[in-house]
């Protein structure tokens, strides 16, 4: 802040008068601060300064606003004025501003939420929630947040996400990137983008700490402190506790341990978006936050609100990290951490990233890591549906473990079959490991979810079916027969708070989001 | 004075009564003398018939006799001077003969009283001559000049000669009247039939040595034919001339043949014991001989006479019941007419509302007995529309000219005419169901345990029941396109199905029903190994065939979900644009309705779709957006306009959203097909590539072995010249196995010799591939014994009833594997004669060429991986391409390693066998494209779209195994034909109808 405090002095003394107040919030747009830039923008607009640079400013921070429709007209009359910073500008203004029609916001104590009206209403109210929470959480622990009512803008379509984001849709259909913390608001694709849906609340506190921890760095952050921090946090505004490594995440970080074969931290010091796939984002993301939880077992979490200070302030984020953990320089923090990683314990299993799907790309086998890239076994499952549709589970379950047989990872979607068939065949308690296993490999791969909640359900255990029902529901809102299982078993339960929750939801559902619509 | 005319008219007047009496006189006479002769002839006809003379001969008399007469009657009347006797001068002449005191006065009055006067004669006298002969005249009586006796004498010789005949002919058995009355057409037989005495003993006449002869009808186009020896068995169509000869045990004087109580016809008899007659068929009956001797008439037993009539065309079609025909695809209904005696003209009836027109299929040139071919005409080229539901049969009209032409006559055949759209939609239809009953035979197999019975006589029975589990397939197969097999994908998917299970079952029966002997029921393991192995062949057409089907139907589906959401989604715009220009609450809720309609169309599309993640995702939106429907009318009734303008906005935004994604997802699968339909092109130039530099490296070999020594390259010679004929061995003897289809008509041994015989032929080629001349030697002396056994094996299976299909074609296989191996066996002794030592030079080049190979094999290995992901996302492949790369792979391993041993000859031909490997590979992923292309084809139609690349018609699925060749009758000369043909086939054609074209070429050239 200092540092920003001074550059914004200086540049005030330095230049004329008419273009100074201008470049002044363009300088502060440049250090993520957001409220300073609509300061000096307003004292400009009410000055009547119609300067290029003011222009600039009006455009950016109206975008950074989320006011797409304002910073579509600013440009519109930048350009057509012939302005040449209005070619120079990158930004994806007008694919925001279509790529927000029809969108609705809701408010709350510094925080908003936009998005599509309709059913992506079952959003709002877990949207603020996971808002709040995490302002309440991360802001203590970076030693401040925004000072500005922060955005979270969410898309219906990863399409939508795509057009808004700038980002190209190649990197995006190779990462799956859902969310962005950028322009000081977050971005994020719909749950309803994904086939099976995804973890979307611990994605928005995901970003919302790398907004968190841009604004408080003045966004002096590398990428891999970043994502390290992000990544290792992102379940605390829930839990409380640092987010676990998923079996795969375990699975790769072994492999790379045992062959030496880390993805280098030059590889992503821009995005982890460009990185070559699914399991190299995996790994990278593993990496850092087991770096980052090196570092915080080692010296506690007070130590991040005086790095984000210590960064902002100029010092480079490796020596800062490394003295704080209390090395002697970065390469004995990576030396140490190796040793310690090599003392964890780490699964292994044959598992896999999800591939990425996006929108309606629902096709079952596409969304399964082995059936996506091997033709004959996603035949083999392809013809167990077909079986099990005919009410031939036995057979059904053939194929499906003929599909599963070989090389490759395990395949989640071939394990919820599996445990479909074993239901339909009434080997119920085989069914539930299977489906148990499953979960553990993939817990972010719905069908399990629910093929779980199911077989509780038919063994009448309502509190595990729940569970079940409850975990597929964080990552699919969108499911009515999700919604139609947790009210079933809630009201089972007696919990009618919660029950009414999800009627609530499965309301809008039904009626295509009629009231908010309305409204 | 000059005579009086009354005079003149007086003397006139009487003579000419003398001659009207004169002449009268003569006509009694000459009609008495032809009575008498013809009562004579009568006679003597009767004389003849009754002595057994063919009636021809008595006619011939007759007819001699009748001319003989009437020239003698000319003669007599000449000799009796008719013409004089009219003349009035000849009467006079007899009268002054008579009355000699006229002395010419008659004569003379008669020459010059009517004259005209003259000088020369005195009147008065010639008055006086006048009186005078009048007075003379009166006193003569006609009678006087011309007695009544003249004409008494025939009269009198006609009695006595008509009651000598009279007498005489009452003794015959044909007597005179009844001889005219033959001779005039009556039967001599029924004549003296009538009045013989019938033998006492019924059919007691012995006849043998029967003999036919059939001159047939010149419309049926038979030759004239004899049977000799026959058992008096007549079988000929109407108006069929039969001549009969016949021997008879005791001589007859006369013979006639009796059919079924007709009047007989008169046969001829030589030697009283030689019988021929004739009779012409007419209907079907008996007939008999009837012999007679004197009046006594004896009869030959009855033989049957079947009329073998001109039946009409039998007309059989490919189809039958009902069936659906797109409307601008052929009809592809094949039929086959078969008539006896030839066939004028085929056509097509088409009845639609009690009315019907014809339409000619072939007229053809000649007559032939047997025509078949297609019905390819078009419902549009019928004139018939979408929706029309016509009876169709083919008529076919034969050359039968008794009757002028009988019809013959299909079943008919109901169409129902479907637009693009229904015949799609049948399409679907029926690849649904044929996709249901494949998974339920799919699921049979799956969870029964491999083998699924422990015993032997279990295992057969199992074959009996499981066979069972395509019977459905086959019915639905039949449903759709009748009894021919459909020539499009389905056809091609149950072929394989079909072909995999048969020889499942074929192996099960024929193996397992073998005696046992000590060993018991149990079945040995090499058996229950193959029989797993064909087990899971099956599984694996079956699961193919049903995969494919599946990817049709759904890939369809989600295009049609894709469009209506599209048409959905504007509708939704259109309607939520209208609502903010407009207050009327009726319109909108019509709107609404029409929107809900579209809807649940949709819904119904989704619900179609078998795949569970885009129905919940496409039954979530519109459950949505149902109950944003729901919201807006209830707004709309409670008159909240603007809720329900926006509402509307966001109903519009929601379908347009569900839409987008769809749109996205259509998009990204046609991309995807680019992809790899480019990498499929590049594989198959690398595939090309590779098997070339294997095919040179191999080359190159060869010509290093004749470089170090000329026996070599008569080695090289001898092996290539082995690879054919194991290539043809191999052939050979699947073919022979293969024609034995599902084993049904053979026994077990003689299928278990023709599998191994087949075993052989590939073993054979493979000891081939790796120059292997020692195994080579063995397998095919192998050969040459088991074609030798199993060839009477087949010899005698084909000579019990009802004897196997295509019995004469595996004993022409196999007999041509003994020739083949044969053939081969004196190679292999050329071979051994052969000096073939290697020298270490050549070991030392030999090895150098190690490297190459190892770098090819590297290129191999990548290739292989390309292949495996291309088969695989080709639904039609079915790892055929991968296994060859694999077996390729091996081979050029195998080289190597011989290569690496400086062995040349073995290498070289492992080189070769890599080569043609990796070829196959390339030409298995070309036949799945190819496939995949008839797949996308019926995905086209089933989506109601024309097929072809320019808009042509429809290809037709309907069996068309044959190519259509244009009938003859349609060109006017031969040339035409000849040209026209040519310009057709000069034509390009798309790639999967090449082999249709070949078989056209083929075709046209046995023509």
């Amino acid at each position: 802040m200092k540092i920003w405090f001074a550059s914004s002095v200086w540049l005030m003394m330095a230049t004329s008068a008419l273009g100074a107040r201008a470049r002044e919030g363009l300088a502060c747009l440049e250090v993520g601060d957001l409220q300073c830039a609509i300061e000096v923008r307003d004292r400009i607009s009410a000055s009547g300064e119609r300067s290029e640079a003011a222009q600039v400013l009006r455009l950016r921070t109206l975008f950074r606003e989320g006011r797409y429709a304002e910073a579509v007209a600013v440009l519109d009359e930048m350009e057509a004025a012939g302005l040449e910073s209005a070619q120079r500008e990158t930004n994806p203004y007008r694919g925001s501003h279509a790529a927000s029609r029809g969108k609705v916001e809701s408010t709350r104590d510094g925080v908003r939420v936009r998005y599509a009206n309709g059913i992506e209403a079952v959003l709002r109210e877990e949207a603020l929630e996971v808002m709040e929470r995490s302002r309440a959480v991360y802001d203590p622990l970076f030693g401040g947040g925004p000072d500005h009512t922060v955005l979270l803008d969410i898309f219906p379509t990863a399409y939508r996400f795509t057009q808004a984001s700038g980002l190209p849709p190649e990197a995006v259909r190779t990462t799956g990137v859902v969310a962005l913390s950028k322009w000081s608001r977050l971005l994020i694709s719909s749950p309803r983008s994904k086939a099976r849906g995804y973890g979307w609340k611990d994605t928005v506190a995901h970003e919302y700490i790398h907004l968190v921890v841009s604004w408080r760095s003045a966004d002096r952050t590398p990428v891999w402190l970043q994502e390290g921090l992000a990544k290792l946090l992102e379940s605390r505004w829930r839990t409380g506790q640092d987010s676990v490594l998923t079996v795969h995440q375990q699975t790769l970080l072994r492999g790379a341990l045992e062959n030496n074969a880390f993805v280098p931290f030059e590889k992503f010091k821009h995005s982890m978006a460009y990185l070559d796939s699914g399991d190299e984002a995996a790994l990278a993301f593993a990496q850092v936050a087991t770096l980052v939880q090196h570092v915080l077992e080692r010296a506690g979490d007070g130590v991040l609100a005086v790095a984000m200070d210590r960064i902002r302030d100029g010092e480079a984020a490796e020596p800062v990290m490394a003295s704080l953990a209390g090395y002697p320089d970065f390469d004995a923090l990576m030396a140490g951490w190796a040793d310690w990683l090599a003392t964890q314990a780490l699964d292994s299993a044959a598992v896999a990233s999800l591939p990425v799907v996006l929108d309606a790309d629902a096709d079952d086998f596409k969304t399964d890591p082995l059936l996506a890239t091997d033709a004959s076994k996603m035949r083999a499952a392809r013809l167990g549906d077909l079986l099990l549709e005919r009410d031939r589970p036995l057979a059904a379950l053939i194929e499906f473990r003929k599909a599963g047989e070989g090389d490759g990872p395990a395949s989640p979607l071939l394990l919820a079959r599996e445990a479909q068939c074993l239901a339909e065949l009434d080997r119920v308690d085989e069914a539930l490991a299977v489906s148990s296993n499953g979960v553990q490999l993939y817990p972010e791969f719905t069908p399990l979810l629910k093929t779980r909640g199911a077989l509780y359900d038919r063994i009448g255990q309502p509190a595990k079916a729940a569970e079940a029902w409850s975990a597929a529901h964080e990552l699919n809102p969108f499911d009515a027969a999700v919604q139609q299982a947790l009210i079933a078993n809630y009201a089972a339960l007696g919990n009618t708070s919660k029950a009414d929750r999800h009627r609530a939801i499965l309301r809008i559902l039904q009626t295509g989001g009629a009231a908010e619509v309305a409204r | 004075m000059k005579p009086t005319p009354q005079h003149h008219a007086a003397l006139s007047r009487f003579l000419e009564r003398l001659s009207r009496r004169d002449r009268r006189l003569l006509v009694v006479a000459a009609a008495a003398n032809i009575g008498a002769f013809g009562a004579a002839a009568a006679l003597a006809a009767a004389l003849g018939l009754s002595a057994g003379v063919p009636v021809g001969y008595v006619g011939a008399a007759g007819l001699i006799g009748v001319l003989v007469g009437a020239g003698a009657f000319i003669g007599w009347l000449k000799i009796h001077r008719w013409g004089p006797r009219g003349a009035t001068r000849h009467q006079a002449r007899l009268v002054e003969a008579h009355m000699p005191g006229l002395r010419g006065r008659l004569m003379t009055v008669l020459d010059r009283g009517l004259d005209a006067p003259t000088t020369a004669w005195s009147q008065p006298l010639l008055q006086r001559a006048a009186d005078h002969a009048e007075r003379a005249v009166r006193l003569v009586r006609p009678e006087a000049i011309h007695p009544s006796a003249r004409a008494s004498k025939p009269l009198g010789r006609m009695v006595a000669v008509g009651a000598l005949v009279a007498v005489v002919g009452a003794r015959l058995p044909v007597g005179p009247a009844d001889a005219l009355a033959v001779l005039f057409g009556a039967s001599a037989a029924s004549v003296r039939l009538a009045d013989a005495t019938v033998a006492d003993e019924p059919d007691a006449a012995v006849v043998g040595d029967i003999s036919l002869r059939y001159v047939y009808p010149a419309y049926t186009g038979l030759e004239p034919r004899s049977v000799p020896n026959s058992d008096g068995t007549i079988i000929a169509p109407p108006g069929t001339a039969v001549t009969v000869r016949a021997r008879t045990a005791t001589a007859f004087q006369a013979v006639a043949i009796e059919v079924d109580g007709m009047e007989p016809v008169d046969g001829t008899l030589r030697g009283g014991r030689d019988a021929e007659c004739e009779l012409f068929v007419e209907d079907s009956g008996q007939w008999r001989f009837l012999l007679f001797e004197g009046d006594r008439v004896t009869t030959s037993p009855w033989f049957a006479l079947t009329v073998d009539a001109d039946a009409p065309p039998v007309v059989v079609l490919s189809k039958s019941g009902e069936i659906k025909a797109p409307m601008d695809t052929p009809l592809g209904v094949g039929w086959q007419v078969t008539d006896d005696y030839g066939v004028v003209r085929v056509s097509l009836e088409v009845v639609r509302a009690n009315e019907a027109t014809e339409h000619v299929l072939r007229e053809p040139l000649d007559r032939p007995v047997n025509l078949d071919g297609i019905a390819s005409m078009t419902p549009r080229s019928l004139g018939l529309s979408a929706g029309d539901v016509v009876s169709v049969r083919v008529v076919a009209v034969d050359n039968d000219r008794v009757e002028g032409g009988n019809r013959g006559e299909s079943e008919a055949l109901t169409v129902t005419v479907l637009g693009p759209r229904g015949y799609g939609r049948n399409l679907t239809a029926h690849y649904e169901r044929l996709l249901d009953a494949m998974l339920m035979a799919l699921a049979d197999f799956l969870e029964e345990p491999v083998p699924p019975v422990s015993t032997r006589p279990a295992l057969v029975r199992w074959a009996g029941t499981a066979a069972e589990r395509f019977d459905p397939v086959r019915r639905i197969m039949e449903d759709q396109w009748g009894d021919a097999p459909s020539s499009g994908i389905d056809g091609m998917l149950v072929a394989d199905v079909l072909e995999a299970s048969a020889s499942l079952f074929r192996f099960t029966l024929t193996t397992f029903d073998r005696e046992v002997g000590a060993a018991g029921q149990q079945p040995v393991a090499g058996d229950i190994k193959t029989f797993g192995n064909l087990h899971a062949a099956t599984v694996v057409e079956l699961e193919t065939a049903s995969f494919v089907l599946d990817t049709m139907i759904r890939e369809v589906g989600v295009s049609e979900l894709t469009r209506m959401a599209r048409k959905t989604a504007d509708s939704a715009r259109d309607a939520a644009d209208e609502a903010q220009s407009t207050d009327d609450a009726s319109e909108l809720n019509a709107r609404l309705d029409r929107l809900a309609r579209q809807m649940n169309q949709l819904r119904k599309a989704a619900s179609d779709l078998s795949d569970e993640a885009l129905r919940d995702f496409t039954n979530s939106t519109l459950d949505q957006a149902g109950g944003l429907m729901d919201e807006i009318r209830k707004a709309l009734s409670e008159n909240r306009l603007d809720e329900a303008r926006r509402m509307m906005e966001g109903l519009a935004e929601q379908l347009a959203q569900f839409a987008e994604s769809l749109e996205e997802r259509q998009q990204r699968g046609s991309d995807e097909a680019d992809e790899m339909q480019e990498r499929f092109e590049a594989l198959m130039e690398d595939l090309d590539a590779l098997s070339a530099q294997q095919d040179a490296q191999a080359e190159e070999l060869a010509a290093m072995q004749e470089d170090f020594g000329a026996s070599f390259g008569e080695r090289m010679d001898l092996w290539r010249a082995l690879d054919g004929l194991a290539d043809r061995l191999q052939a050979a003897t699947l073919e022979a196995r293969n024609r034995t289809r599902d084993g049904r008509g053979w026994r077990p041994f003689t299928l278990v010799r023709l599998e191994e015989l087949a075993a052989l032929g590939a073993g054979v080629r493979d000891s081939v591939r790796g120059r292997d001349a020692q195994g080579t030697a063995l397998r095919v002396g192998e050969v040459q014994r088991d074609a030798d056994l199993t060839s009477g094996f087949v010899q005698r299976d084909r000579m019990r009833p009802p004897g196997p299909v295509d019995g004469e074609q595996v004993q022409a296989q196999v007999q041509a594997s003994q020739a083949i191996a044969a053939e081969m066996a004196e190679l292999l002794s050329a071979l051994e004669e052969a000096p073939g030592q290697s020298n270490p030079e050549m070991e030392a080049a030999t090895r150098a060429t190690s490297e190459r190979q190892g770098e090819l094999q590297d290129w191999q290995r990548e290739l292989m991986d390309e292949v495996q992901t291309v088969e695989g996302a080709i639904p039609t492949a079915n790892g055929d391409a991968t296994s060859a790369m694999q077996s390729a792979g091996g081979s050029m391993e195998t080289a190597r390693e011989f290569l690496e041993a400086g062995v040349a000859v073995a290498a070289e031909g492992h080189q070769r066998e890599a080569s043609g490997l990796v070829r196959e590979a390339k030409e298995h992923l070309q036949q799945a494209m190819q496939e995949q292309q008839q797949m996308q084809q019926a995905m086209r139609q089933m989506q109601g779209e024309k097929g072809g690349s320019d808009g042509d018609e429809m290809a037709n699925q309907a069996p068309q195994n044959q190519p259509e060749i244009p009938s003859p009758e349609l060109f006017k000369t031969p040339e035409a034909y000849r040209e026209a043909l040519l310009e057709g086939m000069a034509g390009d054609v798309p790639e999967e109808f090449e082999s249709l074209k070949a078989r056209f070429y083929e075709d046209l050239v046995r023509q």
